[in-house]
Formats: C-alpha cells, structure tokens, sequence
C-alpha cells in the first residue's frame, strides 16, 4: 500500500515537472534558462520511462546474477522464466541511455549557441534580440 | 503588466494541470501499473539474452548493455555518431586554439580534494566500463563519469593544468574518431569475413547463430592456466571503445567550451 502510493505519488511529480518546464521553456525569455529547463524535461522525460519498466513484484534489475570476469554459470529457461518474471524491463533503460548521451551533446551544442548569442548581441533575452527589417 | 503577470500565472496552472492529466491518463491506461508482469518484448530479452540455446544470445548476463550493442547496434552506432558530430560542429563553432585566457588556482583545499578524487572517479569510471557486460553500467555510463574527473581539474587548476596531464584538444579528438572507427571495424569485421568465406553473416554480429550464420566471435576463452575469461563477444570490447569515445568526447567539449569563453578570470 505504502509502495503504491509512493510510486503514484512520483509519478504525479514527474508529471507536474514535465509541465513546469515546458511551460518555462515557452514562456521565459532568457536563453539559459531554457536551457536549464530544457535539462529538466529531458530527465524527468527518462525518469517518466523508467518508472514505465516498473511493477511490484520487480526486485531485480536486469542483469541475471552470478556473472564474474572467470565464471558464469549460464542458465537454464526455468531459471530463465524465474529470473524475467522478477527483473524489471531493460528496453526503457536502453533506451536512456541513448537519450542521455544525445542530451548532453545538443546541451553542449546549445551552450556554445548561447554562447555567440550573447558575445554578438550583447543580450540573452529573446525578446530584446533585434531583428533587422530590409 | 498586470495582465502579462496574471497570464504567466494563468500558464504556470495550466501546466500543471497538464502533467496532472498526464499522469492520470498514463495510470488509467495501465502504461504505468504496479500489477502486471513485464511485457512480452521485455520477456523476450530477458530470456534471449543470457541462454546460450537461443539464436538470439549474447552469453552475457547483463540484458541493457547487450540490447544496446548487439540487438540495437545499429542504433546505438548511429548514436554515438551523433555525439561526434554535435561536438565536431562545436568545433567549427568555437574555432580552437584561441584565447590564452589566464587561469587562476584556486586555494588549498580545492586542490587537495581534486587531487585525492581524480584517481577515485577514473578507477570507478574503468571499472564501471570493463565490467559493463556483467555488471549495471557499460561504456557510456563509463565515459559519463570519466569526464567528471577533468572537469574537476579544469575548475580547480585550470585548462593550463590539464593540457599538461595530456588531455590536449588535438590528441582527444585523435582518440574521438579513432574509437568511432574502431567501432565500425569492429561491427563490421564479422559481415567481411562472411563475404570471403561465402557464408552468410550480419553487420554487428555478435555470437553464431544457427541456421542462419554459423561464424561469430567468442563469448569466452579458456585460460592456459585453467578457468575462463568471459567477455561475451562484441560486448566487452565495444564497451571499451565507447569508454573512450564518450570520455574523451565530454572531456574536448568542456576545454573547447573553457578555451572559447577565456577561462577562469
């Protein structure tokens, strides 16, 4: 019961983030604090997939235990079944992991944007960017 | 203003309203639920994955890290391309080589405290990135926490200080793309042997599969000295690639975005 409602509980906080920091990334002028925000909703964003790989009777993460670098006793499909009805499912996190390194490479694309923005412009403020009319 | 304030906050509601609703539409639909078991996708992994029987095995026990590179190694090469390119394009954005920005020390105790973590943070980092076939992690979880230990230096030394440790732009743009095309060597050597033998074979091959291609790597070698040294094919030694690629890939960012933006002053 506890477990339930702190999972519901997080999620809702996902939830809420997610719209905070789309409503942010609209509405607020300056450029580095929609890159901040940006940050924010991709994580939250990964959390939210996480949490989708996850149920209650879950206790293991998805790597079959006993591995060594010298041993590794390779399962049969009864312990197989056994081992994929308590783990967690992989594919979500597979595919953060992916999503994490292609975040922080457009961050770091964006921050260098930012960057000659305001070396250029003198402002990083959207909307006192001027636009030269022809 | 007034109105402009009363419309901020009109949105600040509405977006909460909107992560509310999300969330209560992703319990309903049971896309987020406690109750159910895995889905069969997740099931076919979990099983594939470790069972030496399956056609579809990695001989490893570590299902994330063999989805990444042996099912979806085509993503994840793709993927790792497009972080060499974002920072090839900061490159080209940044220019190198300028701004000799004068770099300050800091005091004693930052300095003690980097020079005590440094090792720590690379030999959890090596570690996390060798064992990344048995054991949660793998290489980019590696390079990600690599490229925390130059940061450190950067901050507490200076760029000075770190080109001086070896970390120079053109020798981690070096090691960048020869990692990358390593990693192309390595997906592909499997497809080019199959093509001079005439047997059929796949790009980013991992293990044989029977029935549709009888040659692969090795999950493991027996040691002169008795026992085995498992590295399940591919896994191992893509991990350590892109432990290189990402770590040094993160490490050239930060000193390009230090060299542009002069440095400490």
């Amino acid at each position: 019961m506890i477990a339930e409602a702190l999972f519901y509980l997080i999620v809702f906080a996902v939830g809420v983030t997610i719209g905070v920091s789309i409503y942010g990334i609209i509405v607020r002028p300056h450029i580095v604090k929609k890159l901040v925000l940006l940050t924010i909703l991709t994580d939250a964003a990964n959390v939210m997939a996480v949490l989708f790989g996850y149920y209650l009777r879950a206790i293991s993460p998805p790597v079959y235990p006993g591995g060594s670098l010298e041993d590794f006793a390779f399962p049969s499909s009864a312990q197989l079944r056994e081992f994929s009805s308590i783990s967690v499912d992989p594919i979500p996190q597979v595919l953060i992991v992916t999503a994490i390194v292609i975040g922080l490479a457009e961050l770091i694309f964006l921050s260098l944007v930012a960057y000659n923005i305001g070396v250029n412009y003198k402002t990083l403020m959207i909307n006192k960017l001027e636009v030269e009319e022809e | 203003m007034r109105s402009r304030g009363a419309l901020e906050e009109l949105g600040l509601v509405l977006s909460i309203l909107l992560g509310v609703l999300l969330t209560y539409y992703l319990v309903r639909a049971d896309v987020v639920s406690l109750t159910y078991g895995n889905i069969p996708l997740a099931n076919l992994y979990l099983r594939a994955v470790p069972d030496p029987s399956s056609p579809f095995t990695s001989r490893s026990p570590e299902v994330v890290t063999s989805v990444i590179w042996d099912q979806r190694g085509y993503d994840t090469y793709f993927e790792t391309s497009v972080l060499f390119i974002a920072i090839i394009g900061v490159l080209y954005l940044a220019g190198l080589g300028g701004g000799q920005g004068n770099s300050s020390v800091s005091t004693v105790i930052p300095r003690v405290i980097a020079k005590i973590l440094f090792p720590v943070i690379v030999a959890v980092s090596v570690s996390v990135a060798l064992h990344g076939h048995l054991t949660p992690g793998g290489g980019f979880q590696g390079g990600s926490i690599f490229a925390v230990a130059p940061f450190l230096y950067l901050l507490v030394f200076g760029r000075r200080m770190l080109e001086g440790k070896g970390f120079r732009a053109n020798a981690l743009v070096f090691a960048r793309s020869l990692a990358v095309f390593l990693i192309t060597v390595v997906g592909s050597i499997v497809l080019v042997v199959g093509l001079l033998t005439g047997v059929p074979a796949f790009l980013f091959q991992n293990q044989p599969k029977p029935q549709l291609s009888p040659i692969g790597y090795p999950a493991y070698v027996v040691l002169p000295w008795g026992g085995i040294f498992l590295f399940s094919g591919t896994l191992m030694i893509l991990n350590v690639l892109e432990f290189t690629a990402v770590s040094t890939g993160f490490t050239l960012a930060l000193v390009i975005i230090d060299t542009v933006t002069g440095g400490r002053e």
